[in-house]
């Protein structure tokens, strides 16, 4: 009971490389996340003057301002100002993603993030972006040495490469579980109470709903809090291919 | 649970979210980046502007105060000059005063004394020639008792007469 809709196949389309690419529902979906990114994004970022009006630029402009001040200055620094559009694009994206699933629209819409398939591809991107710029810095010979943690001695090397290469392996594995769990149990979680609710009796009713409110209401909080952590952790690993040492 | 590979949503996430940055990179964030760069020298100019009004302000407050400071100081001065040559004056005035006052006496004094000699004089003269006069009657009679005194009435009378058109 997780009121998870079924993956429908919309249009086939035939495979590309061997990878099928037909689109389903859940495409659409993500195809929704990504245009209200750019709904959400384009006319506050393409608005002109030099003093910000009305409440939703505001908004808008606070919260591009706190992503960029918090992931991109305070975490990158100076220097990761050029990865300001890709660390938004992924705060947007995912929270446009996951603020689909608190549309009152059961059947049609959910947070497509609840899909392991979505943060998967987003934390490949991630991963494939930090080994790109690592080996772009140090080479791959150095990135290979960022196994051996300077100051550990050779010998060590048995015990602590294989640490560092999962480890290293982890990352986005964790950066797409940890979306992946939280999207998915908090949804999961507002099932429970409505199918609770369902099955009550009518004097019970309420307190299940009541439950089922307050979940959603926390998943809206939810949805901020995954995105920004998801860009957080995204910033981080940027951070350190920056780095001249270790991974 | 969906923890099924789907290589369709996997691709497609990657093709929209891709597009998604692409897009934004060109047409949202540059636009951004550059108003917020444009926003933020406004600010800092305004910031340098406003310091450089502060000082003006200050240098002018400074100027004021100092002109300030001048026109007391050449007010007092002014004053302090003011008295001194008031007093000056007065004592000039008063040493003028006395001097005129000092000259008119004198001029008087001077005067009277001339004037003075001037009657002696003139008293000299009446007297030698009504002398004279008596000498000649005196000469030409022969004077009795009363005759004699009426010579020496008629001799005072005309002393007197002399002596007040002398005075007037």
């Amino acid at each position: 009971m997780t009121g998870d809709i079924e993956t429908t196949v919309l249009l086939p389309l035939p495979r590309i490389a061997g990878v099928d690419v037909s689109i389903t529902n859940e495409v659409v979906l993500v195809w929704l996340a990504g245009g209200l990114t750019l709904a959400i994004l384009l006319p506050v970022c393409r608005r002109r003057g030099l003093v910000a009006q009305g409440f939703y630029q505001n908004l808008m402009e606070g919260l591009i301002e706190f992503v960029e001040k918090e992931v991109v200055v305070e975490g990158i620094g100076e220097k990761g100002r050029v990865w300001a559009p890709f660390l938004l694009g992924i705060f947007f994206f995912i929270l446009s993603a996951n603020l689909l699933g608190l549309l009152p629209l059961p059947g049609l819409f959910k947070a497509v993030t609840s899909n392991i398939n979505v943060p998967a591809a987003l934390a490949l991107v991630v991963f494939g972006l930090t080994l790109w710029l690592t080996i772009r810095r140090r080479g791959f010979l150095g990135f290979l040495r960022g196994f051996l943690p300077a100051g550990v001695p050779w010998w060590m090397g048995f015990l602590v490469v294989p640490i560092e290469v999962v480890s290293w392996l982890a990352r986005p594995l964790s950066l797409a579980v940890r979306l992946f769990a939280n999207m998915m149990a908090g949804h999961a979680l507002v099932f429970v109470f409505i199918g609770m609710a369902a099955g009550s009796a009518w004097l019970l009713k309420p307190v299940p709903l009541a439950g089922a409110i307050v979940m959603n209401v926390f998943e809206v909080f939810v949805a901020f809090v995954q995105a920004f952590i998801f860009t957080l952790l995204a910033g981080i690993y940027i951070k350190e291919a920056l780095e001249e040492e270790s991974h | 649970m969906n923890l099924v590979i789907d290589q369709r949503l996997l691709a497609w996430t990657l093709i929209t979210f891709g597009g998604v940055v692409a897009i934004l990179a060109k047409y949202a964030f540059k636009p951004l980046q550059q108003l917020l760069a444009e926003r933020e020298k406004k600010i800092r100019d305004s910031l340098e502007e406003a310091r450089k009004a502060r000082e003006g302000a200050e240098v002018i407050r400074r100027e004021g105060e100092a002109r300030m400071n001048e026109a007391r100081e050449e007010a007092r001065r002014i004053l302090e000059e003011g008295r001194r040559m008031a007093a000056d004056v007065r004592s000039e005035a008063g040493r003028a005063a006395r001097e005129e006052a000092e000259a008119l006496l004198r001029k008087a004094r001077e005067e009277m004394g001339r004037e003075s000699r001037r009657s002696v004089d003139a008293l000299r003269g009446t007297v030698a020639a009504i002398s004279l006069q008596v000498a000649k009657d005196v000469i030409r009679e022969n004077l009795d008792e009363n005759r004699h005194r009426q010579l020496v009435d008629e001799y005072l009378q005309r002393l007197k007469e002399a002596h007040g058109n002398t005075q007037r």
